[in-house]
């Protein structure tokens, strides 16, 4: 407000005493209007003060909203895709952010970018969690149990691990793996030349995973049911789709004349 | 998957439902955390559990990938345990 005033009055042609008065005068002015700017800038205070009261009161009242949090372990699978979609409509639905962490089939990373979520969140977060391997499931376990974060599994998880264990981890979720082993079985041997009789090859998932594990045995009494039908070769593809390809290719070319491929 | 099937060079698929898989466990995970959900008083039965899956076939293949993949169903996640069919041990 004063540079102004020096700039004018250094511009003025007039007697000393009249550049005085007017000088006076000026500066009067300039008070008056500098006690209203004043006042005005005291009500706007007020005015911002109560703002940030009432922010703050708000703040107080509603806690920041939770993360809702899935790890998964690509993007490259339609399959694995779907969990992000079915994620993202639920959080829009209940209007909470969601972070998708993807472990890109590497178990300490997994780990580690869980861990960071914990931390970046300050365990205001929700948990949805498909381990990239049965055996992550006790260390990310252990480790949100410690956080108090509350959590789901799918999936995968050692037999000798209980989920009522950890009061944070509220349960532990899978698709019936035997009855899709012995239904893709069943109807993959109906559609044979002779149903029931023919040669085939198979393509496992993740050896260490237990819904691969279920499904080998549903497919295994589905033999022991079909005699008729040979196993002649298997491989584990690792739930990866170009894996699966080329090991599928390359038990064709050993193997041309199957009826059919279980996987 | 749905395609081979369709064009007959598949026989039969399961459809495991992700999009219910990932809106169940979150919804879980925030029940407990907002206390809806009392997770301690919840028998084993329902802390490790199988749901089924969807079989799929040359017969109803359209209409799953329709209901599931084209579009997402309006799940209802008020009940945690409607589809759950067996307990793990």
């Amino acid at each position: 407000m004063t540079s102004p005033i020096s700039t004018r009055a250094g511009r003025l042609r007039f007697p000393k005493a009249t550049i005085a008065a007017r000088w006076l005068k000026k500066t009067m002015h300039h008070i008056k209007h500098i006690e209203m700017k004043t006042v005005r800038l005291g009500a706007n205070l007020i005015v911002l003060g109560l703002l940030f009261s009432a922010s703050a009161i708000a703040q107080t009242n509603s806690s920041p909203k939770t993360t809702l949090a899935i790890s998964i372990r690509t993007l490259s699978s339609p399959y694995q895709v779907m969990y992000k979609v079915g994620a993202e409509a639920y959080a829009k639905q209940i209007g909470l952010p969601l972070d998708v962490l993807t472990t890109e089939a590497n178990s300490q990373k997994g780990l580690t970018d869980i861990k960071s979520e914990v931390a970046r969140t300050g365990g205001n977060v929700a948990f949805f969690i498909d381990p990239n391997d049965a055996s992550d499931a006790l260390p990310i376990a252990k480790t949100l149990e410690a956080a108090g974060v509350y959590f789901v599994t799918w999936w995968s998880k050692p037999a000798d691990v209980k989920v009522w264990d950890y009061p944070h981890w509220i349960a532990h979720v899978s698709f019936d793996g035997f009855a899709a082993g012995t239904y893709t079985a069943t109807e993959l041997f109906k559609t044979f030349k002779t149903p029931g009789k023919g040669k085939i090859i198979a393509l496992q998932g993740r050896l260490g995973d237990t819904p691969n594990a279920e499904r080998w045995q549903g497919l295994q009494q589905v033999l022991s049911q079909n005699p008729g039908i040979q196993l002649l070769q298997w491989e584990s593809a690792q739930w990866d789709r170009t894996q699966a390809y080329n090991d599928t290719k390359a038990m064709l070319v050993a193997h041309p004349d199957i009826d059919g491929v279980w996987t | 998957m749905f395609d081979a099937i369709k064009s007959g060079l598949a026989a039969a698929t399961v459809m495991n439902d992700a999009k219910y898989q990932a809106g169940l466990g979150l919804a879980m995970s925030l029940a407990a955390k907002e206390g809806k959900l009392d997770v301690a008083s919840q028998p084993q039965k329902y802390r490790q559990f199988e749901i089924p899956a969807v079989n799929v076939n040359r017969q109803n293949v359209d209409q799953i990938v329709d209901e599931y993949i084209t579009n997402t169903p309006n799940y209802d996640f008020t009940n945690f345990y409607a589809r759950w069919s067996v307990a793990i041990p």
